[in-house]
């Protein structure tokens, strides 16, 4: 896939977590846990990168009577060879951390 | 677990309802997601904090699209905005090296003047970039090199305004044209730039 510019650090990190399971669906908030982004930062990125083709979405039935269904996500194949390389990329580079803090 | 009706609990999810009804028409599946998933937040402050982000991030998306392609009609439209605002401090900035250099002005005052003037110069480029790059985006340097520019011009402008008791009849010449101008002008460049770094809506996706 060709791109113009290198992740930013909030990506990377939601990158990170994502590829800890990469066959897992994960919803929103435990991304946000896991990745220490706030939502308003979370969801611009899980749009873009559904937009791209490098995330895949779906609907889950809450296991919870009365609660309604939860959008999941996970990396398409794409998706994973990009983040790996996005990660590595970045792991060379000095001034670009994984945490989740936003750059 | 706490209250479904505590009058946190209540608050957020009325902002939940508000960030998610504020969603871009084409993003409905995900105001449902955002929606959904704060139904599921167990304790009453992460929700507030959570419902919060999301109308943050709804606003943006719904914002967006206004800035992300500039038309023909709006690129001669930024075109003269930015010669109103960047013209007279990159005039300055010409002038002030001039000095500089025929030995008018001492050296140390003339190269701090002249930084305090490069905002003008290196804002026109990156308007320059921006006009004729329709989709591209200024780099992040850049965004932050002008910024501390724009910054350091506005304070150092300022500060010489207030030092020599500038009539304020003279304010719009020496603050409004060198200082606030020039400000504006580059926080709009930026914005422009940021908006165009976020994603377009599509058509509803299926998900």
């Amino acid at each position: 896939m060709a791109r113009d510019r290198r992740s930013s650090a909030p990506t990377l990190a939601l990158f990170a977590a994502l590829l800890e399971r990469p066959r897992a669906w994960q919803y929103g908030y435990e991304l946000s846990q896991l990745t220490q982004l706030k939502s308003g930062t979370l969801y611009p990125i899980l749009i873009r990168l559904t937009d791209r083709g490098l995330l895949e979405s779906r609907w889950q039935p809450s296991a919870e009577p009365g609660r309604p269904p939860r959008h999941m996500y996970k990396l398409t194949a794409a998706g994973a060879v990009f983040a790996r390389d996005e990660i590595h990329s970045a792991a060379g580079s000095p001034h670009r951390p994984l945490s989740g803090a936003p750059a | 677990m706490s209250s479904p009706r505590s009058p946190s609990r209540r608050m957020a999810r009325l902002i939940a309802r508000h960030a998610a009804r504020s969603m871009p028409p084409q993003r409905v599946d995900w105001a449902l997601a955002i929606q959904h998933e704060f139904e599921h937040l167990p304790h009453d402050a992460p929700a507030l904090r959570w419902a919060f982000g999301c109308l943050l991030a709804s606003y943006t998306l719904r914002m967006l699209p206004m800035h992300r392609k500039l038309s023909a009609s709006s690129r001669w439209v930024l075109t003269l905005e930015m010669l109103v605002c960047l013209v007279p401090l990159t005039w300055l900035f010409g002038a002030v090296v001039i000095a500089v250099v025929r030995g008018m002005v001492p050296s140390a005052a003339g190269v701090l003047f002249a930084s305090a003037a490069l905002a003008g110069p290196v804002g026109l480029l990156a308007a320059v970039r921006t006009i004729t790059l329709n989709q591209g985006t200024l780099g992040r340097i850049t965004m932050v090199v002008l910024g501390v520019l724009a910054a350091w011009t506005f304070a150092a402008m300022t500060w010489q305004c207030l030092r020599n008791h500038t009539p304020i009849a003279d304010w719009w010449r020496d603050f409004v044209l060198i200082a606030l101008l020039p400000c504006l002008a580059i926080a709009h460049l930026s914005w422009i730039a940021f908006s165009r770094e976020m994603p377009a809506p599509r058509s509803p996706a299926a998900t």
